[in-house]
């Protein structure tokens, strides 16, 4: 175990004193701590043998590494989208405005909420009406271009939420309200979403390589500095 | 410098020793037992900055032996030392 460990040191310190040190090994009786012994002088050894650039090369991949899977313990969230084709002006103007705060009202997510099973944890423990605020965050409603072809003067909604099924059973509940008062009807979706736009792993992925190289020249920094205090 | 530095110094100002009968040495005289590591860390910084030099052997067991320059840096070291422990005792009896 001990001469295993006698391997993390840099090469040109294994040419010159690996001999010895393993007659050293062999003279000494073993004891439990030698292990962490070698560990603490070897790996700074090894670390101040390599370039600047080596180290950060390694922490940006362990960077990498350690962001993408705490990635994976961050809740998934999936978008469902519709578009809703008005009847001539139905959706225009202040109209549109009037119709979308009564789609936002909280006497019309309250039941949504209920139907569908939604944020059932927060349910819990805060008052419906945050629940509705918390809902109304989730909700995107916007215009269609008239460039976007046969959609064009439509609008569209999508709610985001943990659940792929219950986005879309949602945006289709709002569609139909939307619907029923208007006289609009659906034209595209509400799909189903099979990838989540949270959390983006390719971004995720980034921020740790940038956060592990810079990590690892502030390391490289300090071990040559521990280096030279150790020379003094 | 470092305490296994010194410890390692002190050690060869003795004589020639290799790594197994100075880790020995050092337990003896100040009832510390260096670590594998720590000691070969102490022998490559020593030997890095010319105070100890290998002696020409046939063995395994590499003796280290103190150069001019590493008796020179002990005797600084430990005078220096010397003062601060006599002044602390001077000091504990006084209180």
């Amino acid at each position: 175990m001990r001469r295993r460990l006698a391997a993390l040191y840099p090469r040109w310190w294994r040419d010159r004193y690996r001999d010895e040190f393993e007659a050293l090994l062999d003279d000494a009786p073993p004891r439990w701590t030698d292990g962490f012994d070698i560990l603490k002088e070897a790996l700074p050894m090894r670390v101040r043998s390599l370039n600047s650039w080596q180290i950060a090369g390694g922490c940006a991949v362990l960077g990498a590494m350690f962001a993408l899977t705490g990635s994976y313990a961050l809740p998934r969230r999936f978008v469902s989208s519709a578009v809703i084709q008005p009847v001539g002006d139905s959706l225009m103007g202040d109209r549109a405005i009037r119709v979308t705060r009564q789609v936002l009202s909280t006497g019309s997510l309250a039941p949504v909420i209920v139907r569908n099973g939604l944020y059932e944890e927060m349910r819990k423990s805060a008052p419906l009406e945050d629940v509705v605020s918390r809902m109304r965050k989730d909700i995107r409603i916007g215009s269609v271009l008239k460039s976007r072809g046969p959609a064009g003067g439509a609008m569209s909604l999508s709610f985001e939420y943990v659940d792929p099924a219950k986005a879309r059973a949602t945006v289709r509940d709002l569609s139909e309200q939307l619907a029923a008062q208007t006289g609009a009807h659906l034209i595209d979706g509400p799909n189903l979403p099979d990838q989540p736009v949270f959390p983006n792993r390719r971004t995720i992925a980034m921020a740790g390589v940038l956060a592990g190289a810079l990590l690892g020249m502030a390391g490289a920094r300090l071990a040559r500095a521990s280096s030279a205090r150790k020379a003094t | 410098m470092n305490d296994p530095s010194l410890l390692v110094l002190s050690s060869l100002a003795e004589g020639d020793k290799h790594g197994y009968a100075i880790m020995t040495d050092i337990e003896q005289f100040a009832g510390v037992r260096l670590g594998p590591g720590t000691l070969y860390g102490a022998i490559t910084r020593l030997e890095e900055r010319g105070m100890i030099r290998p002696v020409r052997t046939g063995d395994r067991r590499q003796p280290y032996a103190i150069t001019p320059q590493g008796r020179e840096v002990l005797r600084e070291q430990l005078t220096a030392l010397e003062k601060a422990v006599r002044t602390g005792l001077r000091r504990l009896r006084q209180a």
